[in-house]
C-alpha cells in the first residue's frame, strides 16, 4: 500500500521475490542491510567513489550508497549473497580465493559484483580494461596486481565453461 | 539521513513543470540523483517532493534531428553515450570523454541533463558541450527556448536556467567529415582537476583548418573558450596549427581564471593549461594523420 512517505517495493532479491513497504527515502543499502539482513554489501565512502556498496540492478552495477530504493522498483538486485550456490562458490569467487585477490574482504563483495558486470560486457578483457572498469573500486590492501591476476583467471575460467557448452 | 518526502513520476514534460509550481519551494527534479541525493544526504538540501524526470519519454533517447543535428535527451544516461554507435559515428568527441567520466556506477545512474543543470566546475561534459556548440533546449512552462552552451554556463553550480526550468534535450551540431578532437585531463580525485579540449574542424580542401574550438575547464568555476586561442587556429595549415601549438596553450593559460585549492595553486593549474593544451592539439593532429593514413 503506498503512502504520502512510502511505497510498496516489489523487486527480484538474487532471484527470490521481496515485497516490503519502503520510504521514498529510503537508499537501496539501508534496504539490503538493514532490512533483508544482507549485510555482504558494505558502506565506506558514502559518495560513489569507493565501490564497496557495489550491487547489480538488472546487471549494471550501481552505487547502493546513492541510490534509492525507488529504482528497484521491479528490477532484479544482485548482491554478493545471492552468487554461490550452496556450498559451491562462483567462479568469480573461485577465481579470487585461488589468487588471493583479497586480504580484508572490505572491498572484496564490490570487486566481485563489477567483475560479473565487466565479463558480461566485455567476455575477454585485456589488462587496460579491466583497470579502466574497475577504477571506481578501491582496495586499500592489496595493491590491486592479484585482483587483477583474479579477473584474469576469472574471464578465463568464463571462457572456458563457455567453450565447453 | 535523507528527510522523508513523496516521490512523484509525471509523464509529460508540463506535468512536470507543474508538479515543480505545485511544491512551494521545496521540490526537486530528479534524474539520475548521484549529485542530488550526495546533497540530501548531507543534510545541505531538503526537499519534501522529488519529480522523478525518467518516465517522460521525450527526455530520453538519442536521434538524429534534421539533417545536420544530434538530439541527446536530457534523461539520457552518461552510460548510452558512452556506447551510442549515432554518437560514435557522428560526434566521437562525446563517447571518447564519457568512457572517463565518474566511474561506470556513476555513469549508469547520472545523466547528461542532471550534469549540465548542476554545473559542478570539475564536469567534463558542462566543457564537451561547449565545444561542440551544444544547444540546450530548456522548458519554462510556456515553450521550449533554446539557450546555446556559450550563455548557458554561468558560473560554479549556475546556469542560465530559472528556477523550475526543465532542461529537456541538447542539440549537437554535427561537424563537417574529418573534423578532429583531442582532450586531456588532469585527475588525482574521481572527478577532473583541469581539462582542455580542441576541435578542429577542416577547410573544403582538407588542407588546413577552417575552424577551431579550445576551452579549459575544471580549473576555474565555469568551462570557458578562448576566441584567441581559437583565432591562431583557423584558416591556417595543418603544419601552420602544429607550429602555433606553444602559443595556444600560453594564451589559454593566461586567459584562464584558475582557482588554488587542494589539487594545486593557480599558478600550477595555469601550467597544467598550458602542457594540457599543447598535447590536445597534437592529439588533435595525430587523429587526422591517423585518419587519412
Ligand atoms: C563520484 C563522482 C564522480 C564524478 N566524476 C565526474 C567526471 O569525471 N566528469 C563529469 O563530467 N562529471 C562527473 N561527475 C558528475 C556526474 O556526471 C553527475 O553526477 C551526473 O551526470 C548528474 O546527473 P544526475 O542525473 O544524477 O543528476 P541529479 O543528481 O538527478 O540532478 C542534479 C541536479 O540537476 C537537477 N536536474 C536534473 N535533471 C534536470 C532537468 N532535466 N531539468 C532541470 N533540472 C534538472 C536536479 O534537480 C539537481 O539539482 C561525478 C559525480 C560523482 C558522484
Ligand atoms: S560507499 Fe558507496 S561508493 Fe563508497
Ligand atoms: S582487501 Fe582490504 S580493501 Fe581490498
Amino acid at each position: 500500500m503506498s503512502s504520502l512517505h512510502g511505497f510498496d517495493l516489489r523487486m527480484q532479491v538474487n532471484g527470490q521475490p521481496v515485497e516490503l513497504e519502503v520510504g521514498y527515502n529510503e537508499l537501496l543499502i539501508d534496504v539490503l542491510r538493514d532490512r533483508l539482513g544482507l549485510t555482504g554489501t558494505k558502506r565506506s565512502c558514502d559518495m560513489e567513489v569507493c565501490g564497496v556498496c557495489t550491487v547489480l540492478v538488472d546487471g549494471q552495477m550501481v552505487s547502493g550508497c546513492t541510490t534509492l530504493a525507488w529504482e528497484a522498483r521491479g528490477k532484479n538486485v544482485e548482491t554478493i549473497e545471492g552468487l554461490a550456490e550452496g556450498d559451491k562458490l562462483h567462479p568469480i569467487q573461485e577465481a579470487f580465493v585461488e589468487h588471493n585477490g583479497f586480504q580484508c574482504g572490505f572491498c572484496t563483495p564490490g570487486m566481485i559484483l563489477s567483475t560479473k558486470a565487466l565479463l558480461k560486457e566485455y567476455p575477454q578483457p585485456d589488462k587496460a580494461t579491466i583497470q579502466w572498469y574497475l577504477h571506481g573500486n578501491i582496495c586499500r590492501c592489496t595493491g590491486y596486481k592479484k585482483i587483477i591476476d583474479s579477473v584474469e583467471a576469472a574471464a578465463q575460467a568464463q571462457a572456458q565453461t563457455a567453450g565447453a557448452d | 539521513m535523507i528527510t522523508p518526502l513523496t516521490i512523484v513520476t509525471p509523464a509529460s514534460e508540463r506535468e512536470a513543470f507543474e508538479a515543480y509550481q505545485g511544491g512551494a519551494g521545496s521540490a526537486a527534479y530528479y534524474a539520475g540523483g548521484t549529485e542530488l541525493l550526495l546533497l540530501m544526504k548531507q543534510g545541505v538540501a531538503q526537499h519534501d517532493v522529488l519529480i522523478d524526470l525518467k518516465g517522460i519519454v521525450s527526455l530520453s533517447g538519442i536521434s538524429r534531428a534534421g539533417a545536420d543535428r544530434v538530439r541527446v535527451g536530457s534523461c539520457v544516461k552518461h552510460r548510452e553515450i558512452e556506447r551510442s554507435p549515432l554518437l560514435g559515428d557522428l560526434l566521437p568527441l562525446l563517447p571518447t570523454v564519457e568512457r572517463h567520466v565518474a566511474n561506470v556506477r556513476v555513469r549508469n545512474a547520472g545523466t547528461l541533463g542532471g550534469n549540465l543543470c548542476f554545473a559542478e566546475p570539475h564536469s567534463d561534459m558542462t566543457l564537451v558541450t561547449l565545444l561542440l556548440d551544444g544547444e540546450i533546449g530548456v522548458f519554462d512552462g510556456k515553450a521550449t527556448r533554446t539557450i546555446p552552451a556559450g550563455e548557458f554556463f554561468v558560473g560554479a553550480y549556475e546556469t542560465a536556467m530559472q528556477p523550475g526550468d526543465l532542461l529537456c534535450h541538447v542539440d549537437f551540431p554535427v561537424p563537417r567529415a574529418g573534423t578532429v578532437f583531442g582532450y586531456q585531463q588532469f585527475r588525482l580525485h574521481e572527478r577532473p582537476s583541469c581539462v582542455v579540449g580542441v576541435v578542429l574542424q577542416p577547410t573544403k580542401d582538407g588542407k588546413g583548418c577552417r575552424r577551431a574550438a579550445v576551452g579549459e575547464g575544471a580549473a576555474g568555476l565555469a568551462p570557458r573558450r578562448s576566441p584567441a586561442a581559437e583565432a591562431l587556429l583557423e584558416n591556417v595549415s595543418w603544419e601552420e596549427a602544429a607550429g602555433r601549438a606553444a602559443e595556444v596553450g600560453r594564451v589559454l593559460a593566461e586567459e584562464a581564471e584558475p582557482l588554488e585549492d587542494l589539487t594545486g595553486s593557480e599558478e600550477y593549474k595555469r601550467h597544467l593549461i598550458d602542457v594540457l593544451a599543447q598535447r590536445a592539439i597534437s592529439e588533435t593532429l595525430g587523429r587526422r594523420e591517423a585518419n587519412n593514413a
